[in-house]
Order: C-alpha cells, then structure tokens, then sequence
C-alpha cells in the first residue's frame, strides 16, 4: 500500500516536473532575452535571438560606469537605503495600524476604515500636483522626505492586507491572553506579530520591489544625481531622439532585478509550508 | 461561522455594562493604533485630495492658473467627450477579462507550488519574474516578438494550420485589447504570493481531520482551503480590481492606446489629457469620475462580501 | 548671567552666518537636460569645464532620460521650482511662453551680454518665439531620408536626389520593393509627427497653422486629401508597413527600423542627428538625403530646426549668471568640441569650423547633410501653437482612421480640420 502511494507521488512529481519546468521557460524568457541582449555587442541588442554572439561583458562595464562621473554603485546604494528604509518602516507602521482597525474598538472606526479603502482608488497622477506644490512649500525638494516617508507610514494596500490576516487569527488567542494579564499592546507584540510572518514577509517583498522600481516619485523630488535612486538612473540610458545603448541598459537592468529576486528566494520559505509538514511522510 | 465583515462594530453597540473609563480607554487604545496611518492621511493625502477635487472645477492648464469654471468640465466629460466613454468601455471590458483570468492563475499556480518539492524554490522565484519586470522596455519587446505579425504565435498558429496568413495581433483593433489581457494574466506574481501566504495560515489539523474522514483533495480543496482562503481572495479581488482598472504602463509601453483607441484604457487617457497636453482641471475632473466609479464598485463587492468570506474570530 | 551667555551667543551665531554669507557667495545654477548615457556624459564634462573657467559659478546638474523629463518640468513649473536652465524642444515652448515662465532675452540680447557673435541670424532666430528671444539652439537638425547604399546598389536604383518629387518618391519605394522583395520604406511619412504633412503643406504655399495659431493655416482641404491619397496609395502597394505593422511599431524608435535589419531598403524622416543610431544599428554606414520637393511647388517646404533650445526660467535669480553659462557653451571651442554634434551641429562658425576639421565619418556626413540642408530649406517654422500636442494627437487619430479605412481621406480632411480648429479657438 505504502509502496503504491510512493510510486504515485513520484508519477505525480515527474508530470509537475515536466509541466512546470516548460511553463518556466515562458515565464523568465523576458528576463533570459535581455541577459542575452546585455550579452551582444551593442548595435545587436535588439534583436530577437536568445544566444548572444560570443560573451560581450563589455556592456556591463559600460554600463556600470553611469553618467558623468556617477557610476551604478551610487545609484544601487541609494536605492537600497530607500526600499530597506521604506520596507522596514512600512512593515511596522502598517501592522499597527491593521491592529487598530481588525481588533480594537473605537469612534468612527467605520468611516477611517472606509476612507482608507477609499485611498487606493485614487490615480496616482491626480495627486501629483497639489502634493509636488505642498512639499515644495515646505521646503522638502530635493531631500528624501517626500519620497520615503509616504511609503513608511501605512499604505491602504498593506494594511488592508494585514487586516484581512488578523482576522483569520483566532480571537481566542487574544482572549487568552487578556485573562493573563496582557494589554492590547501585549496582544499585538505577543500574539498577532508572531502570527503574521507570512503577511509581513508578502509585504515586505512587495514594498521593496515597487519603492525599488518606483520612477516617478523620486524623479520629481529628488534633483542632485547623486541622490538619484537605480530606477531613474535605469532610464538615463534612453533618449529616442537620439542614441539609446541598448545592451548597456539591459546589462543593468539584469543587475537591478537581483536584489529582488535574491530576497524573493532567501525569504520565501516563511511563505509555504515547511518540508517536514508536508507530505513526506506518505 | 458568521460572518464577521461588520467586525467594526460601532461602539455604541457595545454592551451597555461596560463603563465610561474603559471605553475611553478603548478610544485611546484604538487611536494609538490607527495613529500612524491617521498621520500619513492628514500629511499626505488630504490636502493632495482636496486640491484634486478643487481643481477638478477649474480650467487649469499646468502652465497656467486654477479659473473657477463650475460644473464645466463634468458636462463636456459626459456630453461631448465620445474618448472618454470610449476608455470606460475599453476599460470595463479589459478588467471584466483580466481579473478572473489574473486570479485563476494566482491561485492554481499557489496551489501547486504550496508544497515545497524538489526545485520548488527557484519555479516559485521564476513564475514571478514576469511581474518584477512590470512595465519594463523588455516586456514590451518581447510581446511584440511574441504578438507581432512576425511573432511566435502566429509560427505556432501557422504550424498547426489554424490561420493561413500572419496576423498582427497588437495592430489589428479587434485583438489588440487581448494582448493585454493575456500580459495582465501572466504577470500573476503578486496575488499568487499573497495566496501563498493565505495557504500557508489555513491549520493543517484541519487537513489531517478531513483525510481521516476520507475527503478527497477536490473536497479539501472546495470544502476546506477555498473557505478560508476567502478574507484573502476578497483582498485579492478588491486590490487586483483596483490595480487593472488603474493600469497605465503596460499600454503605455506596448500599444500606447493604440490601434484606433481600442486599448486606450482609463488610466492612459486621464495621463494624455491631464499631464501630456497640460488639463489640469480636466484630468482632475476624470480621476474623480473614475474615483466614484470605483467606489461604487468596492462597495458592491464589500456588500456581497458578507455573503462568502468568511472570517475566523 | 545666563542672560548673557545666550546674548552673546546669538550675536556670535549672527556674526557667523553674515561671515559664512558672505565667503558663500557662489552662485549657484540649476541646469536641467535629457539624454542617454553619451550625452550625460559629454555635458559633465562641459560643465566641468565652465566651473574651472568661473570658480564663482556652480552648476547643479539635473539630468534625466527622455522619459519622465517633461513630467517633471511641468510638475517643477506648477510648484515654481524650474531650474535656472532648461534644454527645451522648440515644438513644446510656446505654452511656457505664453505663460511667461521663460526669461525674455530679447533685452540681453540687444545689449550685447548675450553674444551671438559668428552665429547667422538665421540661426539665432530659432530661438525667437513671436518676436522675442527666449532661448538658443545647441545645436542644427533638419529631418532626413536615410537610405541603404548597397540594396539601392543592388536593385540596380540610382541614389536619391535632393531634387526629387513625392511622385519619385512613391515610384522610388514601390520600385524598391519590387525588385528586391523586401519593403521600399518602412513608411512613406511619419503617422506621428505632423512632420510630413508640414512639409507638404508649406509646399502648397500655405502653413500647418494661420500665423496667430488659432486655427489651421490651409484652406483648401483638397491638400490634405490628396496627402492621404498618395499615402494610402503607397500603403495598397504593400511596399511599406501595413496599417496594423505600422501600428504594433508606432513607437519603437529608430534602433528598431527595418532598414536595421536589411528588411527595408530606405528610412523615411527621422532626424540628422539620429544617423549615428541607425549606423550603429545597421552595422554599415547609410546614404543621408532630404524629404522629396513637390512638383511645380509653391514654397520650399522643407526646413532646418533647433536639435534642442537652451533657456533660462522666469524665475532665476541670476539672469546674468545664466546667461554667461549660454556664451560659454555657444562660443567655447574646448566645450564645442567635448559636446560635438550629439545636440545638433552647432551654429557658432568658428566652433563649426574646428568640429569640422577632424570630424568622424558619421559627424562629416551629419556636417554635409546640413549644408544640403540648408540649402534646400525655406522660411524656418513658426512657433507651434501652445496645443500643438493635441493638434498632433488629433492628427494621429484621423490619420489611423484613414489608414485603418475606417474614413475616406475626404472625412478625413474634415474631422482633421473640426477638431483641429476647435483645439486652437480653445486653447
């Protein structure tokens, strides 16, 4: 019987084997095309061949060299102090505040909850105005205020989704815990942060990729170069009207998405269910 | 199991045996809580808000001043304007498709990637890929490889005989829209991750208890993980609703709205009139229109919810 | 005796800001461009340079790619923050003008701080939008035809002539097909920039917009209709991109022109400055000429413009500042020769001259073309109304309503002439 199931797992493993692994191949071919195209010589990079002709490193190192004096690492470490700022911030703030609106009690809870529903329907390109004019007056250009703090303190799309997970933690949890003693902040410390692992840790790799990859905010704000963020800097390869060196960009491009992945992967267990509780056992 | 959306209960629906000190200290606690976001609100948001719905009744050209103008640019919103009908109807029809398909994948791909398995861990990583590269020059061209009329679809359309000749599938205005449709399907990366995590906080006691009654895996999944994954499935629905029916860079990099309006989606239309030709007051006119429509919808959507999520508690 | 302390150390706290106002009194200029990595590159450079030059002047450089650059001018505009010197297209000034959020040189100019020394009026006229001067051309662009040397070679086709007409032109493209199998041209004119049609119109002795631009500046809709004829002529022959082609490429950008991959055999109107990046794509060097003439012609349609303007903001503090920057970059050979003719070929003569002497064979080509150019240009263009986008963009709309059949190059005319009319009255 045991021996069976084994032999059907391991058919069911191999067809998920197979499956995935061709779907796979659609999924990264954008990313496997432009590692090819940072890898031709730079009048090719456009071209529609996934081999390179011959490794070409010499875009990377053109690439890396940025723009007048100002290479990648500048913009990749300030790119990091934004989205860690931004993440770490984000995580913190925003579960506080789900904790406030899924498990305490309070006047007008309704109506904040609504509005901040509410928030996430906006266009960003609405807002962009009277908010460039208000930072302006209050004398925040070109510095990180304007583009850091909107993203540490509580957006609606996070702490709507941590919302929606503290609900799914039983209350019981929290009851125990106040016949022993502990106050609301206890419960959010002891009790609900603990739980929240997998939230925070989809949170987090969100936040960091999309302030990674947010262009407009920081270009409107941010004036010295050397404050610039890798987003921007990413499309100072590209002027339409005139030359755009192409396998430069991509070269730069497959560097920037690293980091992100490199988290995805290192962080992404606390996503899904431990090897030892799954079905190993048979 | 009830349904516990109205958690917000208001506080005057608390039981009358509780004091006035502890409902104080209920407020303050509550207030501490909601503080930070209350804060970006205020600092950040209302103003910005305020302005836009100002301006939204003004002719404001972005080299210009603000000139009070009334309900002006509502009517010729709703009267005269055949692009903006054309960009909702664009719209509506590109979410109408887009959301489900988005989601099935999400879900099925979460479903199948749950369990960790050998190489797990890099197919989890590439699936989500396509949605790091978001709005990027390189999806844009590979979509053009791909649904041009030199594109690989139509190779592997020709090889099995289903058309005879190559069709531009992003020039021609019957199909352009479903090119997108078929890029916001493949970019499923983000709701599948916050399905991962749903997954992941269903007790697995509930799983063993069901395998001991003899339920098969269709049973657990309809019976067991589709009921509580509900809170996160209304997330998911709500926000992917949202982030589609604002979507701007996919057609703004691949069609540009193009061909004959037929992908110029909401967002992109309220870009080219309120920032490339300088409509402030116009822009800001459409963005609220959008903004009760949404509402609108959200409200729906949060109605109903009482009806299938379920919320533990 | 607090009291004191806390006196005295205001009045030392005083003494030392006056004293560090005093020693700080560098002036500083925001300069704001856009570009690709080249450009960015050569203008630090420059800058450099300057700073040497004038130890009391700093420059902040702001520079972007295209991308996001207009976004923000505008947002910076909103707020009143514009850099002190902004590169500016011409086709997109006159709303700035209008609003008067760009200095008026004209003053500057007459009294001579400005130095236009060695550059022709004509080319100092670039910058002057209604009879003011509000800025300089870095340089001179014209648009060009590019053509494939060895596949008109091998067709066994004469080159293109700077004297032919728009019938030659069609024949010419449609010949090219035939005999080598791929496209004559990707396209005949450009479906997104007026450019084409510009050009056509001025040939037919009248102008895109009347000269106040508040309404078209043709009257004869028959000349709209017989440019949409010929186009929609060259489109049933299949010799260039079908509508839908020409729609999944429409911004693509010169990288990606079929003549790139040999699969056409001409580019029809880009920019001379662009010859670089289809050379560089191509992989071989390119034949450059002008757009076609029209038969028995009223006017010389075809034209030079500004690659890019410098100008100064309303609200800079420091106009004289700026604008030894704006003689610095016209007339100083060292900086002409760091910045070449990536913005243009540039209009001073003695910096024209120099460039030219050791120029590479891209930049003598860039170089020849202009001269050609210049001498087959007429009148410059006048300032494009502040609307001109939306013009362009209901241009576009007709334009793919008539390719795409939908409409008759006849409607055309007429949609093409109702919305444009009532964007300009409203503007």
């Amino acid at each position: 019987m045991s021996l069976s199931f084994t032999k059907k797992e391991r058919l069911n493993n191999i067809l998920f084997q197979v499956f995935v692994a061709l779907f796979c191949f659609v999924m990264i071919y954008p990313l496997l095309w432009m590692l090819a195209g940072s890898l031709k010589t730079s009048g090719n990079a456009l071209t529609a061949t996934l081999i390179p002709d011959g490794l070409n490193f010499s875009n990377y190192l053109q690439g890396w060299k940025g723009f007048g004096g100002h290479s990648f690492s500048i913009f990749f470490r300030n790119s990091f102090f934004i989205a860690g700022m931004a993440t770490l911030g984000q995580l913190f703030t925003s579960s506080f505040a789900a904790f406030g609106f899924a498990r305490t009690r309070f006047i007008g809870q309704k109506v904040f909850f609504a509005v901040m529903i509410a928030t996430v329907l906006l266009p960003a390109q609405v807002l962009r105005i009277p908010q460039y004019i208000m930072f302006n007056n209050w004398g925040w250009m070109d510095s990180y205020l304007p583009v850091l703090l909107p993203q540490m303190l509580p957006v609606p799309f996070f702490t709507f989704l941590m919302v929606q997970f503290i609900r799914g933690i039983p209350s019981e949890l929290d009851e125990a815990a106040l016949i022993d003693g502990c106050n609301k902040f206890g419960i959010y410390f002891r009790i609900i942060l603990p739980n929240l692992k997998p939230v925070m840790v989809t949170a987090g790799i969100f936040r960091f990729y999309w302030t990674w990859n947010d262009f407009m905010t920081p270009l409107l704000y941010l004036q010295t170069v050397t404050k610039y963020p890798i987003s921007i800097a990413l499309r100072m390869f590209s002027d339409p009207n005139a030359i755009t060196n192409w396998g430069a960009m991509f070269g730069m491009t497959v560097l920037s998405i690293v980091p992100t992945l490199v988290i995805f992967i290192f962080f992404q267990k606390y996503l899904v269910e431990g090897v030892a509780s799954s079905g190993l056992k048979g | 199991m009830n349904n516990r959306f109205e958690a917000l209960k208001d506080v005057s629906r608390i039981d009358h045996r509780i004091g006035i000190k502890k409902i104080i200290k209920m407020n303050l606690e509550g207030y501490a809580f909601i503080l930070p976001w209350l804060i970006g609100f205020l600092a950040f948001m209302l103003y910005p808000l305020l302005m836009s719905l100002y301006y939204s009744f003004t002719k404001y050209s972005i080299v210009g001043n603000p000139e009070w103008i009334g309900l002006q640019n509502y009517l010729t919103i709703f009267l005269t304007d055949e692009k903006f009908w054309m960009s909702l109807k664009v719209t509506f029809f590109y979410v109408v498709f887009a959301v489900p398909l988005r989601l099935a994948a999400a879900l099925a791909l979460a479903m199948l990637f749950k369990k960790a398995r050998p190489l797990t861990n890099f197919y989890r990583a590439a699936y989500y890929v396509p949605s790091i590269l978001g709005g990027s020059v390189a999806i844009s061209v590979v979509w053009r490889q791909l649904f041009g009329s030199k594109g690989a679809f139509n190779d592997i359309l020709l090889s099995l005989g289903l058309i005879n000749q190559r069709i531009s599938w992003i020039g021609t205005p019957d199909t352009a829209i479903w090119t997108l449709i078929l890029l916001a399907a493949w970019q499923f990366g983000s709701p599948m991750i916050v399905f991962l995590a749903g997954l992941k906080q269903i007790p697995k006691s509930l799983y063993e208890a069901a395998k001991i009654d003899g339920a098969s895996k269709w049973q657990q999944f309809t019976r067991i993980t589709i009921p509580l994954l509900t809170p996160v499935i209304f997330f998911n629905l709500l926000m992917q609703m949202v982030r589609l029916f604002l979507m701007f860079t996919q057609a703004f990099i691949i069609t540009d709205g193009g061909p004959l309006d037929r992908t110029l989606v909401y967002a992109l239309y309220l870009y080219r009139k309120g920032i490339s030709f300088g409509h402030l007051g116009y822009g800001s006119a459409l963005a609220w229109i959008i903004l009760v429509i949404l509402t609108v919808a959200t409200i729906i959507i949060f109605k109903t919810s009482n009806k299938w999520v379920y919320y533990e508690s | 005796m607090t009291k004191k302390i806390l006196v005295s150390c205001l009045v030392l706290l005083l003494v030392l800001s006056c004293t560090i106002g005093v020693a700080a009194e560098k002036v500083t200029l925001r300069f704001s461009w856009w570009g690709s990595q080249d450009r960015h590159d050569r203008t630090m450079k420059v800058i450099e340079l300057f700073e040497e030059k004038y130890p009391d002047i700093d420059i902040q450089p702001e520079f972007t790619g295209w991308s996001g650059y207009w976004d923000r001018i505008n947002t910076q505009m909103a707020g009143g923050n514009l850099p002190d010197i902004v590169q500016h297209v011409r086709k997109y000034i006159s709303g700035y003008v209008k609003n008067e959020n760009l200095l008026n040189l004209t003053p500057y100019l007459k009294d001579g701080t400005l130095d236009t020394s060695n550059i022709p009026d004509s080319l100092v006229a670039m910058g002057n939008i209604n009879g003011r001067q509000y800025g300089v051309a870095t340089g001179v662009n014209a648009p060009a035809v590019y053509y494939d040397k060895g596949l008109f070679k091998k067709a066994g086709i004469s080159y293109p002539s700077p004297d032919r007409t728009w019938q030659d032109e069609v024949a010419l493209i449609k010949k090219l097909h035939d005999k080598l199998g791929i496209l004559g041209s990707a396209n005949l004119t450009s479906q997104t920039d007026v450019g084409g049609f510009t050009v056509w119109v001025r040939q037919h002795g009248g102008a895109l917009y009347n000269e106040d631009g508040t309404a078209l500046g043709y009257d004869d809709d028959q000349i709209y209709i017989d440019f949409m004829e010929m186009t929609l002529d060259v489109l049933d022959s299949g010799a260039v991109w079908s509508a839908p082609e020409r729609a999944e490429n429409a911004d693509t950008g010169v990288e990606q022109d079929p003549i790139t991959r040999q699969e056409a055999a001409m580019a029809t109107i880009y920019w001379s400055n662009q010859l670089g990046a289809l050379v560089n794509s191509s992989g071989k060097m390119l034949g450059i000429t002008t757009m076609p003439k029209l038969d028995n012609q009223l006017a010389e349609g075809r034209f030079l413009k500004p690659a890019m303007l410098l100008t100064v903001s309303a609200n800079t503090e420091h106009p004289k500042e700026a604008i030894t920057f704006l003689n610095f970059w016209l007339h100083d050979i060292e900086a002409g020769k760091i910045l070449g003719t990536d913005r243009g070929v540039p209009t001073e003569s003695k910096v024209k001259a120099v460039l030219k002497e050791d120029a590479s064979e891209i930049d003598q080509a860039v170089f020849d073309y202009i001269d050609l150019a210049a001498a087959n240009a007429g009148e410059a263009l006048a300032a494009q109304p502040p609307a001109y986008q939306e013009v362009v963009a209901a241009y576009e709309d007709v334009y793919w309503k008539v390719i795409y059949k939908q409409i008759t190059p006849e409607e055309g005319a007429k949609e093409f002439r109702e919305k444009a009319n009532s964007i300009l009255a409203n503007q």
